[in-house]
């Protein structure tokens, strides 16, 4: 064959229709052979997806006083695969980060070389993507930097060249007041998750609903917005107004502070309570806490005693058979009780009262707390009728309050009962009850027999403001007849009067009512300690038409002389300086047949 | 010889066609230049929101119990409780209907 023009010319042609029909080929298997798998290398090259926050729900007092909010805050990571100086950005977020410096450097590096590796298994097919952790590599997830801090620290990477540390938005919780109203509040895990108090108990309504963007980037990472994203915007979660009133809840913080300190109890309690509605306008507990540095070597400090702990009440429980005698109308206020002289043989056991005392009205057995008077109510009304009416006031069963963990308490059937029980029970022992029940019940007392359930929660509030769930009162039942709760009220009144148990506990210028409890802790092989008491005072005022109810109780309290270890004495007091604040500041108008505290101030002339 | 209509409608087409193009270029560009501007609108709006919450965050701080009690306790508003022995304890006579009240019930304690 001759090389002529011609044959080289088809020759070529040949070539290069074979080379473009390869081409083409080549271009038809990519393109629509193995067009999803290079559409998805390509989107996963070019788009990025980004999580947009939504904030928690604000958490209020019912005067909108803000208790609990985010603060935005940015949290650093580390992106393995673009790391260029692991010394240089140690020593520009070591501190920042709350980082060893050369803890710091060492971690980038490993990092760097992680991101090297996979790159080369990705190269070599043995592995199909960068393994998690190694681009977006979080640095001390317990420090988070301020929005101002890491806009400088960005700033001096720049300056520096250099790469590989950036910074995604996040949040944390903040608490105004530190560790006021710490149990009702509660506080956040690492993520997020509301742990004890509202923060647990309202999590859902609180958390919100996450929002996302889908966008396309250039090599660079820089959005290019002109090819559209897809966004949908974070939701945030709904605000909590509590029923507490802050103003309440400071003086009552302030007085039992004071307690705590000069009576070192294992625990103390305060509790107010609005009795016609079961409001809870305020609630302490001691020890406490301060959600905004917590640190884990102290979470039995974390406990609400208000509502977990059981505790044997003493003779406040004594409204309980005393109210059912006056409901069943076996007593009257002045039906006469002999109380023994202090030693009551029962069931083979001497029952004694704190001093020895003969005959009582039954107003007098709850003023001057009468065990033996107690006791002989108890077994007049009989075993089933007492623990009947023990249900009824709503001990052995949750109050149902807005808040996690709280005790049902102990309350046993009769057929569960020692001989001896109708005459402990009467006065607050072999039963298990918490604070909470324990106001609850005096509320019952103050709101004419009618027992409320107790409310922390005001209402929920969305966005925009508008009442998504609201907490109107819960009347549970009728415990005692009108009358009969008046006329233990009227009894109560004796316990602040001269020959009373707590005149400690009056207010200046105002009529109240209460009663005192003084119970001896219960020790090893279910017996009675001598020196450890739980002292504690519910009280109401005004006692004609209560607006609060409050319960002071301290948890085996230090004490110089024994005489001093009564409810009366300690708690009485502590009642007595926080009910008279309370009543100023809801501006309760003071009786004016009992003396007036009125300061001594220069008269103005006019 | 030029034939004139033929060049213009050559002319008219090729200037169409130019302006179609720099048209393009343009609204493209303009296209990218506002998606920019959105972005970093958005990017300050985001700033002003998070910048918004810190200071609310701080009046909330500054206005709560806690620390307020504080600076009451430092005595920023010179305010100091009345002392024990200022405070003295009478009798209110029974009111009159009309008459003004004992001095200590005077105003809302809020």
């Amino acid at each position: 064959m001759k090389w002529n023009p011609k044959v080289r010319a088809t020759i070529a042609c040949f070539g290069l229709v074979f080379i473009f029909t390869i081409f083409s080929f080549r271009l038809v298997f990519l393109q629509v052979a193995k067009h999803d798998q290079y559409t998805a290398l390509a989107a996963r090259k070019h788009f990025s997806s980004e999580i947009l926050y939504a904030p928690r729900g604000v958490i209020e007092d019912i005067n909108q006083e803000v208790l609990a909010e985010d603060v935005p805050v940015r949290k650093a990571f580390a992106d393995g695969s673009i790391i260029n100086d692991p010394a240089g950005l140690a020593e520009v977020f070591a501190k920042p980060l709350e980082m060893d410096r050369g803890q710091l450097a060492g971690e980038l590096a490993e990092l760097q070389s992680l991101a090297t590796q996979a790159r080369l298994a990705r190269l070599a097919g043995r592995i199909s993507k960068t393994p998690p952790g190694v681009c977006d590599h979080i640095l001390n997830k317990d420090v988070s930097v301020s929005e101002e801090v890491a806009a400088s620290l960005l700033d001096e990477m720049r300056k520096r060249s250099l790469r590989g540390i950036f910074f995604k938005p996040d949040s944390v919780r903040n608490y105004p007041n530190g560790s006021m109203l710490c149990h009702v509040l509660g506080y956040l895990n690492h993520d997020h998750a509301g742990v004890g108090g509202i923060e647990e108990s309202l999590d859902a309504k609180l958390h919100g609903r996450n929002g996302f963007r889908y966008f396309e980037h250039d090599r660079t990472g820089k959005e290019l917005v002109a090819y559209g994203s897809q966004e949908q915007a974070p939701r945030r979660g709904c605000d909590v107004r509590l029923t507490v009133d802050m103003g309440l809840q400071n003086i009552v913080e302030k007085e039992l502070d004071a307690a705590y300190r000069q009576y070192k109890p294992v625990t103390a309690v305060g509790i107010i309570m609005r009795p016609k509605t079961g409001e809870i306008l305020a609630m302490v507990n001691r020890p406490d806490f301060d959600p905004n540095e917590l640190s884990d070597d102290k979470l039995q400090d974390r406990r609400n005693v208000a509502i977990e702990s059981l505790v044997e009440p003493g003779s406040v429980f004594k409204i309980v058979p005393v109210g059912a005698a006056f409901n069943e109308k076996l007593f009257s206020p002045l039906s006469v009780i002999d109380c023994e002289w202090g030693h009551f043989k029962y069931g083979g056991r001497i029952l004694h009262d704190h001093k020895p005392m003969g005959e009582l009205t039954v107003q007098d057995v709850l003023a001057k707390s009468s065990n033996i008077g107690a006791a002989k109510i108890g077994i007049t009304l009989g075993d089933q009728r007492l623990y009947e009416y023990i249900r009824k006031f709503g001990f052995g069963e949750r109050t149902d309050v807005s808040l996690p963990g709280e005790s049902a308490g102990e309350v046993s059937p009769p057929y569960r009962w020692s001989k001896l029980s109708i005459t402990r029970l009467p006065m607050g022992q072999e039963v298990g009850v918490t604070p909470l029940q324990l106001i609850t019940a005096m509320s019952a007392i103050a709101n004419g027999g009618r027992l409320m359930m107790p409310q922390i929660v005001h209402e929920i509030v969305d966005e925009q403001g508008g009442v998504v769930t609201s907490f109107p009162p819960v009347e549970i039942r009728q415990v005692i007849s009108e009358t009969a709760a008046k006329e233990v009220r009227v009894a109560l009144e004796g316990v602040e009067r001269k020959g009373g148990t707590a005149v400690a506990a009056a207010v200046p210028g105002i009529i109240g009512a209460g009663k005192t409890g003084t119970a001896q802790r219960k020790g090893p092989n279910n017996g009675y300690l001598h020196d450890k008491y739980v002292l504690s005072f519910v009280g109401m005022l005004p006692a004609d038409d209560p607006e609060f109810v409050c319960l002071v109780m301290l948890d085996s309290p230090t004490v110089k002389t024994q005489e001093e270890n009564y409810g009366g004495q300690v708690a009485g007091p502590i009642f007595e300086r926080i009910a008279e604040k309370a009543a100023c500041h809801l501006n309760i108008v003071p009786h004016f047949d009992t003396p007036l505290r009125i300061a001594l101030t220069q008269a103005k002339t006019r | 010889m030029i034939e004139v209509g033929s060049v213009t409608r050559w002319l008219v087409a090729v200037f169409f066609l130019g302006v179609m193009g720099l048209s393009y270029v343009y609204l493209k560009n303009h296209l990218h230049t506002t998606g920019g501007q959105i972005k970093s609108l958005e990017s300050e709006l985001t700033e002003l929101t998070a910048e918004n919450d810190l200071l609310r965050t701080k009046i909330s701080t500054l206005s709560s119990q806690k620390v307020l009690q504080r600076r009451l306790d430092e005595n920023f508003i010179k305010m100091i409780p009345i002392a024990e022995d200022r405070i003295v304890r009478i009798y209110a006579p029974e009111p009159r209907t009309g008459e003004i009240r004992a001095v200590s019930n005077e105003g809302p304690a809020k």
